[in-house]
């Protein structure tokens, strides 16, 4: 009897002596990662039977219990990884927001510069001053185009610098997520099958760490490791395997660098676009959806910038009487087929060479595009609006501001394709081609004049008036003399040019090289010329004082010369500004958003699983109450033993 | 719920951050006096902004052309008030010379100061700016647009016309060119106010005032004289049109102005109660989280077990 009472103590003091010891453990891990609380499962032990009823026999530990909910523990997996996404793709965003919008380095500043500079040549064309200041200007603007396309460029560095850290860091939590499972099962099949909870707590505070740096799925197999996935579901960890994750290359343009994933020494297979969730996945997302676009648009600026003004300062005239023609392009502009990239697996002889349309450069798009042959054809895929064009082989496809010709040689095969990144290197590439402040044609190379006699004394006598005149092409050889005949209303040089003219219904109207048949000018007549009355088109020689095309050029700055004829160049740029500005503002927001709602389930998380010190420092004094009381219960069963000897011993 | 000591420890400690984070943007907020102070804050005001910020610069720079055009026209006015002056002059001296009392010697000082008066008007036809531009030869601006050879004045210019932009769409002419205003006057095509200064020059110096008669000239000199003063004077009031609509032009540039920095002060700039508010606000949160964050980590059941 007295026995029992030692060992039914005995009982309890071995097992509050392990609750003191659990409490004592979840002490010492309260600041823990990961660590989720343990408690004791106590029971009572297998009383023993007598014929006056069960007597108890004491206590027994069943087992030692993590406080765990699977639920909570993948909703705080997947609200870090949402979390860590967006916070990601903002941070890298705002980036981004803030370079093209910064007072002083931003592209609107120095394109407002660069057009208020010409304004004042064509305030004082013969000006050398407002001329370099022009060049100058110019310069800044190129600058301003390269500045904000490099620091592009370093991001995209950046982001290469991230891609190898993160990848090494998830193939690392990979492996030791694989050798845990390993401890895992080897545990939980060592006998007694109780859970080894500080290596299940180690296992999920890994896959926790994983799901900050990438979006994973989880399934828990019947010998307790855990599968994890990624993707859309490649398998990262299966059993005690791991994959792993490479930086590698992409196959078409070797500039950009793809996350590839190969699992047991198989091949590798790109899964860039497949992963979301994490740093990682809001990196690629950035790159997508921020970088790569900005990027395209300001090439798209910087692009039909340079072609809309080249194609207007060709039509002018030089200080000393040059035509813009014969001069170098204002500026260079980047070669489109440096970002046309042909597919590693082609196996055609196929060449392709693509060039900016200029006569349709307001139709320019920052659009990617894939370019594809089958069954005979090329399919002209736009990869952000998703549009195809269908080209025959041989011809060439005008279209988007470019013209792709397809007639250069070589013979493709079924599969074959290409990807175009047309104004990808736009910002980079604008250069500023002239340095001769006098070769800004601010002129235009040719003038009309009514026709005059003897020391430059007017000889019509009419009131009939031309304007010196627009030139939109390429002009007739010079001079014409258009000479009124009165009866028919015509104007006529004599020979082909031929004209109508009527005082009364047409004074002041415009007329155009399709009403007139000289090609390249256009003018307004107003007045009445007389019969026989004379004007001379001729070059315009010596005409440093003219400003005709220094205006033209000033107006491009609000000419709707982009997108379609809908935007200006600045307009273009705002809209950009816009953009990466709503981008950012909606990944801060949800930065916060997700923030918060990890911040929920952390608490939820915690709610069950972290330590209260509070609550534990309540466990110690009930534990150690109940030891004190179980030791009074040794030193009763003692007493009781002691009083029996000396009953006996009298 | 039940709170584990770590989630109290991070959520006064966030409390605190959150507080934090909230002064530093109103501080900059106050520092600069933006209430935008990246796009993000507001993307469409941002898009905006750089649109005002064009439109600003460009209606300066149109106040700045404006400001060059009537310096221009202005030069051009006085020029013509001396070409006026000039024929003016001329006049009296027709109505003296022609006047039958004069004698040969009267009427060859009158010659010699119509010499003088012809030097006058090709200087003045020669005029140039602050630039050395010629402000009569048309395109051809760096090119002596009146020269003299043996007795005839010939234009070497054009009929080119240069305009400079005041205004959106707004252009406005700055130069005239010779041809129009000192060799296309009188009604006879073979004539120019030179060829009249000079033919009533010769006509004084050879005693011969029946010459300046029609006939045999075409007109009479006076008459020539006169139309030589209307053309003048034509393009004397056609440059005060100019004049006054960029006056007009200035006028609606400064209005536009004054509208965009509204709106785009509207757009960018903070709101200094309010930020102050905020600031205090803000201050005030900080203070109540740092303090309640010291009283809670205070709080622990061991200090009780002793």
């Amino acid at each position: 009897m007295a026995s029992g009472i030692l060992g039914t103590a005995s009982s309890a003091l071995l097992s509050f002596q392990r609750a003191l010891a659990t409490t004592g453990h979840n002490i010492a891990n309260v600041n823990t990662d990961g660590f989720s609380r343990q408690r004791v499962d106590l029971s009572t032990q297998t009383p023993n039977s007598s014929g006056a009823g069960f007597i108890g026999n004491g206590v027994k530990i069943d087992g030692v219990q993590r406080s765990y909910d699977d639920f909570l523990e993948r909703e705080l997996r997947s609200s870090i990884g949402a979390r860590d996404s967006s916070r990601t793709y903002a941070e890298f965003a705002s980036v981004v927001d803030n370079l093209l919008a910064d007072p002083n380095s931003g592209l609107s500043p120095a394109l407002q510069n660069f057009f208020d500079s010409i304004q004042q040549v064509a305030d004082d064309p013969t000006a050398i001053p407002a001329r370099e200041l022009m060049l100058s200007e110019a310069e800044s603007l190129v600058a301003s185009f390269r500045h904000i396309d490099g620091e592009l460029d370093g991001l995209r560095e950046r982001i290469g610098i991230e891609f190898r850290n993160q990848v090494s860091e998830i193939n690392d939590l990979a492996d030791s997520i694989a050798s845990l499972n390993e401890d895992i099962a080897l545990a939980f099949g060592s006998g007694t099958g109780q859970p080894p909870n500080d290596l299940l707590d180690q296992r999920d505070q890994l896959v926790l760490k994983l799901s900050e740096k990438i979006g994973v799925t989880t399934l828990e197999q019947s010998d307790h490791t855990l599968n994890v996935y990624i993707g859309n579901g490649q398998p990262l960890v299966v059993g005690q395997k791991a994959g792993s994750l490479s930086v590698q290359r992409n196959s078409l343009d070797s500039q950009q660098l793809d996350i590839g994933f190969s699992f047991g020494g198989g091949g590798s297979s790109l899964i860039t676009d497949k992963i979301s969730g994490g740093s990682l996945g809001g990196i690629i997302e950035f790159r997508k959806q921020v970088l790569d676009p900005s990027q395209n648009r300001l090439g798209q600026i910087a692009v039909s910038l340079a072609e809309a003004f080249n194609a207007q300062h060709r039509v002018g005239q030089d200080l000393d009487g040059n035509p813009g023609s014969s001069l170098p392009d204002f500026f260079a502009v980047t070669d489109p087929n440096d970002q046309v990239f042909s597919n590693l697996t082609n196996a055609g002889s196929s060449s392709l060479n693509v060039a900016f349309d200029t006569a349709t450069i307001d139709q320019l798009t920052a659009d990617e595009f894939r370019l594809s042959y089958n069954g005979g054809t090329w399919t002209l895929e736009n990869l952000t609006s998703g549009a195809t064009d269908t080209i025959t082989p041989g011809t060439t496809f005008t279209g988007y501001g470019l013209d792709i010709d397809l007639s250069v040689t070589g013979t493709a095969v079924d599969g074959d394709s290409y990807l175009l990144r047309p104004t990808r290197q736009g910002g980079n590439d604008i250069a500023a081609n002239i340095t001769n402040p006098r070769e800004i044609a601010a002129a235009a190379p040719v003038r009309i004049d009514a026709a005059a006699g003897a020391a430059g004394i007017p000889s019509n006598t009419g009131s009939g008036q031309f304007s010196s005149g627009v030139v939109t092409g390429t002009l007739p050889s010079l001079p014409i003399t258009l000479t009124y005949d009165d009866a028919t209303n015509t104007f006529t040089d004599g020979g082909s040019i031929s004209f109508g003219y009527d005082p009364t219904t047409q004074s002041g109207a415009t007329f155009t090289s399709a009403d007139t048949g000289i090609s390249g000018l256009e003018f307004t007549i107003s007045g009445t010329p007389d019969n026989n009355d004379q004007f001379v088109i001729s070059a315009n020689s010596g005409g440093g004082g003219d400003n005709r095309n220094a205006l033209a050029l000033a107006g491009l700055q609000t000419d709707r010369t982009m997108n379609n004829a809908t935007a200006s160049f600045q307009d273009s740029y705002g809209q950009m500004i816009a953009d990466v500005g709503v981008k950012t503002r909606r990944a801060q927001t949800l930065a916060t958003t997700q923030g918060n709602l990890a911040n929920q389930a952390q608490a939820r998380h915690d709610a069950v699983s972290a330590v209260n010190l509070d609550e534990e420092a309540a466990e110690l004094l009930r534990w150690q109450q109940a030891y004190q009381a179980a030791a009074q219960v040794v030193t009763i069963s003692d007493t009781i033993f002691q009083t029996l000897l000396q009953a006996t011993g009298r | 719920m039940r709170i584990s000591t770590s989630q109290l420890y991070l959520q006064g400690l966030q409390a605190i951050q959150d507080q934090q984070t909230q002064l530093a943007r109103v501080s900059n907020q106050l520092g600069t006096g933006r209430r935008i102070i990246s796009p993000a804050d507001d993307p469409a005001a941002s898009a905006s902004i750089v649109g005002l910020n064009e439109d600003l610069q460009r209606l300066e720079r149109f106040q700045t052309n404006a400001d060059r055009a009537e310096s221009r026209l202005g030069l051009t006015e006085t020029t013509l008030d001396s070409g006026i002056s000039a024929m003016q002059r001329l006049r009296e001296l027709a109505i003296t010379g022609l006047n039958g009392s004069q004698s040969a010697e009267s009427r060859a000082d009158i010659a010699a100061e119509a010499r003088q008066l012809l030097d006058q008007m090709i200087a003045l036809g020669n005029t140039r700016d602050a630039n050395g531009e010629y402000i009569f030869g048309g395109f051809q601006s760096q090119t002596q647009p009146f020269t003299q050879t043996a007795g005839v004045v010939s234009y070497n210019g054009d009929q080119g016309q240069r305009f400079i932009a005041v205004g959106e769409n707004r252009q406005v002419a700055v130069t005239d060119n010779g041809s129009d205003i000192f060799m296309a006057a009188p009604s006879d095509n073979t004539q120019s106010a030179f060829t009249v200064i000079a033919d009533f020059a010769a006509a004084m110096e050879n005693n011969t005032p029946q010459d300046l008669d029609s006939p045999p000239r075409s007109a009479h000199i006076l008459d020539d004289i006169d139309a030589v003063l209307d053309n003048m004077s034509g393009a004397r009031s056609t440059i005060g049109a100019r004049q006054r609509a960029i006056d007009l032009q200035r006028e609606q540039n400064a209005d536009a102005i004054l509208r965009m920095e509204q709106t785009r002060s509207g757009l960018q700039d903070l709101d200094f109660a309010e930020a102050a508010t905020n600031l205090q606000r803000h201050t005030a949160a900080l203070e109540a989280a740092q303090l309640s964050f010291t009283r809670i980590q205070g709080l622990s059941l061991f200090n009780f077990l002793r």
